[in-house]
């Protein structure tokens, strides 16, 4: 199922956001793995096989070997499926792929093992005889490989790796041995996928299975820090105490408290807000003079960055904050290119805007610039932003044969001369979804800069939402971003986009149970992210895994 | 006088058994024989159509004069077949998912349909698009005449962006594309790096591997056994892949020397910043010629941009996005003048990489007459997107396997799978149909 709305017919499209709380069951109340949080028994979409991602693959060998190289930035790109690059249907592995797999074993193996005793439980150059060797070898498989694999060894794994190490060691000496056996785990599919298969379904017939602990803490590093398990996860799972809702809750307020979730969080927003888009930006000297785009350009994506962090992670930050507030974060010469006065050096502080002007990370420098032509203003692109990105619509690029445009008096505002070329009716039916959005940003340049007046005339600033639930006019960027901030348009466009992000796949029809739950979650708590991050972790997408067409 | 580089052909492919007897026979006949070079396939993808008027050439048969677009490509005239007329038929099929430029580009080289996705296109009605739902024409032939060779094919991007459908040329098999790799310093670094390495380390290297790969050989068929289907076909997708790695191993590569010399490493650079699109078209042209001279590949795809690719072509001092610049009416002005710009900037990149093919002796003539460049678009024409009177381009002489220097015009709505087919046919690939055979008629005439 598509999670996009698609055409422009979004008028009779029902995205209907259902909260109905006599479905959401009291969680924690059961352990019984065939009660679902919704009362019934728990349902939820196929779960395929996930491979580390290239954001999670340099995150994992960080932590795993002490690298923080970012080896994975060469691997061929990640496919990107409704916005992220995570999902697990789409994740496959070209000849390119693997063989930048292997490069990158053999690279990270070889760097491992010039400080071997970091990694190996014995002293390499005390081992006296082939037996101690083998001894050595053997705990290093079980330590290791238990990170690597993110659960413990079994035999078959030993038995394997101990014959790679064997083949490394004859002929050469104990390192190479080690240094086999290192390329060899950072191959497996042990160490590339996350494997759940520990325990059966939950019944003969069932089409769900329960996750044991090492499966759970795998879930919950890579959700909330796109990384393996830390000590403190794999202890838990070693005692099985990631069994229930307040064990894993308990994990979860712990692991919230660590600099790495912000890493996962900020790599979620910058894929739904489309950040990337500030790297590609081009602007005209002759238009923008004072637009230094070497140096302000690494400057507003920083803003965006320190906006939305501030948002996710400061108390009560919420949906409303994040499209109305009236703040920034600027040093110097950002703050100097802005026009702001106060600021000095090159950290980032929090500055407070003119409310009038500014709703949240909708106004901020670069994302304008981004939504903007090199030498001109863009409400086409701005009003598709918030139809596709805050509103989860999907607006389809132009259509073939786009007729002569009038011609336009240049003395025009970009909004008069848009709402010439709108006329036309073949225009008309998509652009009435974007442009009258758009306009609510026209006091704000292609550049970022606030302006009250365009080719010496006074700008119009007001809009129209068309198609939604918070139809109706607005007058500037503010009055636009508190409307769209109570559209529960817009309150289950986070709710499912942070559902393909957090579970890597799209939502299907058994998912209903898991969305609901995180649809009220979310409402209850005044649409806080870090409650909606909690509730991703109880839902009952979060806690089993499907036996239907993936795992046995 | 005769320059075979013949040691690089007889290490430089496990495939020597095939070429050892040709090449024994010319050196009897102290090469007065067809000299047995291996033939190359490249594809060279360019996107969001062209402009028909400016593209065709005036005449017919081999009496005729290349257009503006094409006359970049004057001094290779002989060398060319434009062909003109034939149809995407089934990328212009409309009930399958797809917008056009997804159509156009996942059918081009599969010539079968889209599966259904999740990737909504830019049209009203039409479904929803997933990947092509076969291979590709380039791995047809690969699979044939480069199978033995160190590198099957090797797909080469310059700023191939974005993913889905819009995106993949090449398919190994259905729903398994070959991404291009954009990034000329990792292309150097995994076809050129081993060349010119002293043998004794690099034996010692392909032990190693070899070691290695067995074991992780072991663990995909341990795991695929205790999946599901889904999840077994990735397992196994990926097995497969590292089995053609390890078979690969044992291919000792090229032997520099002759024609094939080691290139220097373009080094790192913003290979996807806009304004060094042409910066990196040249060194990826560069290190596919080397790559095929070094016979270290027989197969090849040179993908610029990719369907919808949006590049700016600032260098020719416009402004706007070529995709956003295709959509425009025929009637606004500036924009055919700048398309055709665009067009021929194309035909001037072509044209270099031809003298750079010409530029290497195989023989009696140059690796130019041993290659096929197949030359495609997604589209016929950007604001119609239309996919018939599709800007097809041949050029190089195929060992001598198709007439060059000449102009063809089909009639009859004839459907490019047969193009497909004609081209395996070249190649010496035996083939009666390609793609999906309800929009295949056979060979066509070329």
């Amino acid at each position: 199922m598509s999670p996009r709305l698609h055409g422009c017919a979004l008028g009779s499209l029902a995205l209907v956001l259902v909260v109905d709380a006599g479905c959401v069951g009291e969680i924690g109340a059961s352990t019984n793995v065939e009660q679902g949080l919704c009362g019934a028994p728990a349902a939820i979409g196929a779960t395929p096989l996930r491979r580390l991602t290239r954001f999670e693959y340099n995150a994992t060998v960080r932590d795993l070997l002490g690298d923080a190289t970012h080896p994975a930035d060469t691997f061929p790109v990640d496919e990107v499926r409704a916005g992220f690059d995570n999902n697990s249907a789409s994740l496959g592995v070209s000849p390119v792929q693997t063989e930048a797999f292997m490069k990158a074993a053999e690279s990270l193996a070889a760097k491992a093992m010039l400080t071997p005793t970091t990694f190996v439980p014995c002293d390499p150059t005390k081992l006296a005889n082939a037996a101690d060797e083998d001894a050595c070898a053997t705990a290093f498989i079980q330590s290791f490989g238990k990170k690597a694999y993110r659960r413990p060894v079994v035999d078959e794994d030993l038995t394997r790796l101990l014959a790679v190490f064997h083949a490394g060691r004859t002929g050469a000496d104990f390192a190479t041995g080690i240094r086999f056996i290192l390329e060899t785990v950072l191959q497996s599919p042990q160490f590339l996928y996350r494997i759940e298969l520990a325990l059966p379904p939950s019944a003969a017939g069932a089409t769900l299975a329960p996750l044991d602990g090492y499966e759970m803490a795998t879930r919950l590093s890579y959700l909330l820090w796109g990384t393996m398990p830390d000590d403190a996860l794999f202890a838990a799972a070693d005692a099985g105490e990631l069994a229930t809702r307040e064990q894993v809750r308990a994990q979860v307020e712990r692991m919230m408290l660590d600099p790495r979730a912000h890493a996962s969080v900020m790599h979620f927003n910058e894929q739904w807000l489309q950040l990337a888009k500030m790297e590609k930006m081009q602007k005209d000297t002759k238009a923008y003079p004072n637009f230094d785009m070497a140096a302000l350009q690494p400057l507003m994506q920083e803003e965006a960055r320190q906006f939305i962090d501030h948002v996710m992670w400061s108390e009560g930050g919420n949906l409303h904050d994040l499209l109305t507030a009236p703040y920034t974060f600027v040093n110097a010469p950002l703050a100097k290119y802005y026009g702001m006065s106060g600021v000095t050096g090159t950290d980032f502080v929090r500055v407070d805007g003119d409310p009038a002007h500014r709703a949240g990370i909708l106004t901020l420098g670069g994302v304008m610039s981004m939504l903007a032509h090199v030498n001109q203003s863009s409400p086409v692109h701005r009003g598709k932003f918030v139809r596709e990105q805050i509103l989860c619509g999907m607006m389809p690029p132009p259509p073939p044969n786009v007729p002569k445009l009038p011609d336009v008096d240049p003395n025009l505002t970009t909004r008069e001369r848009l709402l010439q070329h709108s006329a036309d009716p073949a225009c008309h039916s998509c652009h009435r979804l974007m442009d009258p959005i758009g306009f609510g940003f026209e006091k704000i340049d292609g550049a970022g800069m606030w302006r009250d007046l365009e080719n010496g005339k006074p700008i119009d600033d007001s809009g129209t939402i068309e198609d939604s639930d918070v139809a109706g006019s607005f007058s500037g960027p503010a009055e636009l971003g508190e409307k769209l901030s109570h559209s529960l348009f817009a309150q289950k466009c986070v709710v499912t986009s942070w559902f393909h992000y957090a579970y890597a796949r799209l939502e299907s029809s058994e998912d209903q149970c898991t969305i609901k739950t995180l649809s009220k979650r979310f409402a209850d708590s005044g649409y806080r992210f870090s409650d909606l991050l909690t509730a991703l972790t109880e839902t009952d997408a979060f806690r089993y895994r499907s036996v239907a067409g993936g795992a046995q | 006088m005769t320059r075979i580089s013949r040691r690089t052909f007889l290490k430089g492919a496990a495939g020597a058994a095939v070429a050892l007897p040709l090449l024994d026979i010319m050196s009897r006949r102290g090469g007065a024989a067809t000299p047995a070079f291996p033939k190359r396939f490249l594809v060279w993808f360019q996107p969001d159509g062209s402009i028909h008027e400016n593209w065709a050439p005036t005449g017919s048969g081999t009496n005729f004069t290349l257009s503006r677009i094409l006359a970049p490509l004057a001094a290779y005239q002989s060398s060319l077949v434009v062909v003109d007329g034939v149809k995407n038929k089934v990328g212009d099929y409309g009930e399958i998912p797809g917008d056009d430029h997804q159509k156009g580009m996942g059918t081009m080289l599969t010539g079968v349909h889209l599966l259904p996705g999740s990737q909504a296109g830019g049209c009203d009605t039409c479904p929803a698009a997933g990947l092509a739902s076969g291979m590709s024409v380039d791995q047809a032939i690969a699979n044939q005449i480069s199978a033995n060779n160190k590198f099957k094919s090797l797909e080469l991007g310059i700023q191939a962006g974005s993913s889905g459908a819009w995106a993949y040329s090449n398919y190994s098999a259905a729903n398994t594309p070959l991404p291009p790799d954009n990034n000329p310093h990792s292309v150097f670094a995994r076809v050129f790096t081993d060349l010119g390495v002293d043998s004794a380390a690099l034996a010692r290297l392909r032990a190693e591997r070899k070691s290695v790969l067995d074991a992780v050989s072991e663990s995909y068929q341990s795991l695929s056994a205790k999946l599901g289907p889904d999840d077994k076909q990735k397992i196994d997708s990926h097995f497969t892949t590292i089995r053609d790695l390890e078979a690969r191993l044992t291919v000792p590569g090229a032997t520099v020397g002759d024609s094939c010399s080691k290139p220097g490493d373009p080094g790192k650079l913003d290979f996807m910043a806009n304004d060094n699109f042409p910066t990196v078209a040249k060194l990826q042209m560069d290190l596919m010629v080397m790559a095929l001279a070094c016979d270290l590949t027989r197969v090849g795809t040179l993908q610029f941009e990719n369907s919808v690719g949006d590049v700016r072509f600032s260098w020719l001092g416009l402004t706007r996005g070529h995709h956003d610049m295709s959509h425009d009416g025929d009637t606004v002005a500036n924009t055919i003048e700048d398309l055709t710009k665009i067009n021929i900037w194309y035909s001037q990149q072509l044209a270099y990489l031809l003298g750079k093919l010409k530029a290497i002796p195989e023989g009696n003539g140059t690796m130019l007459d041993n290659t096929l460049v197949f030359c495609v678009n997604e589209l016929s024409r950007g604001n119609a997107h239309s996919h018939n009177d599709m800007p097809y381009v041949l050029a190089g002489g195929a060992g001598g396997a198709l007439q060059m220097g000449r102009y063809l015009k089909f009639t009859g709505d004839l459907p490019h799978n047969n193009l497909l087919v004609s081209l395996m046919n070249v190649m010496g690939v035996g083939a009666k149909t390609f793609g999906d055979p309800a929009f295949c008629t056979g060979p066509l005439a070329l």
